[in-house]
């Protein structure tokens, strides 16, 4: 994917894995901004599990901003 | 390995955990609890927990700050498996052991969503830097 316009340096290809670790820390902040925060804890179980706790915080995230 | 893993291969993408495969015996369960000290939730974690069980492995999650996912198997694929496909990357200082795209792919499942996309974009990279190589970045 290429973004084009005024941010066309843009791509979800980096293959400097310094440069990618640091935009990757600016898309995780961003992610992290509009998801609920986890339940803290330590759980054990099937990664699938884990999935589907994943999904459930995904759920709520879009029910919260269909709501707004 | 995970999203981690794949953005240092290339595929710029979000993600929220951290995920790490590692081998299931009580000495790296002392190891990682001591390396995830720093996370209060780290405290409940038992060695014990990462002995191998016989009905089958069963991951482990710290949610905290962070979210780390500690994986005894990924897609089939173990800690023993995967060791020809580890690259180290050294990040700020810090040397990184990361699956390289080849391992990657190995750990990735044909029916997640995130799975699909992830193989399909670090196919595409390595397709990439097979007609490409040393051209180091975009």
């Amino acid at each position: 994917m290429k973004i084009i316009g005024p941010n066309s340096d843009h791509s979800d290809i980096e293959l400097d894995p310094v440069k990618a670790y640091r935009r990757g820390r600016v898309l995780d902040a961003m992610l992290r901004s509009a998801l609920p925060p986890p339940k803290r804890g330590v759980y054990r179980g099937t990664f699938e599990a884990f999935e589907r706790m994943d999904e459930a915080r995904m759920v709520d995230a879009a029910r919260r901003l269909e709501n707004a | 390995m995970g999203g981690q893993a794949v953005r240092l291969n290339g595929f710029l993408r979000a993600t929220e955990d951290v995920g790490v495969l590692l081998r299931p015996t009580r000495e790296n369960g002392r190891k990682v609890k001591k390396a995830l000290d720093f996370l209060p939730s780290s405290h409940e974690l038992e060695p014990d927990w990462f002995e191998p069980k016989s009905g089958g492995p069963e991951n482990i999650r710290v949610a905290d700050d962070l979210i780390v996912d500690l994986l005894f198997v990924a897609n089939g694929e173990t800690f023993e498996s995967v060791q020809p496909f580890v690259r180290e990357i050294v990040v700020e200082d810090v040397p990184v052991r990361v699956l390289n795209i080849d391992g990657l792919l190995r750990t990735k499942t044909d029916y997640r969503e995130k799975d699909i996309l992830d193989k399909r974009v670090l196919t595409r990279i390595k397709q990439r830097l097979e007609h490409e190589p040393g051209e180091p970045s975009e």
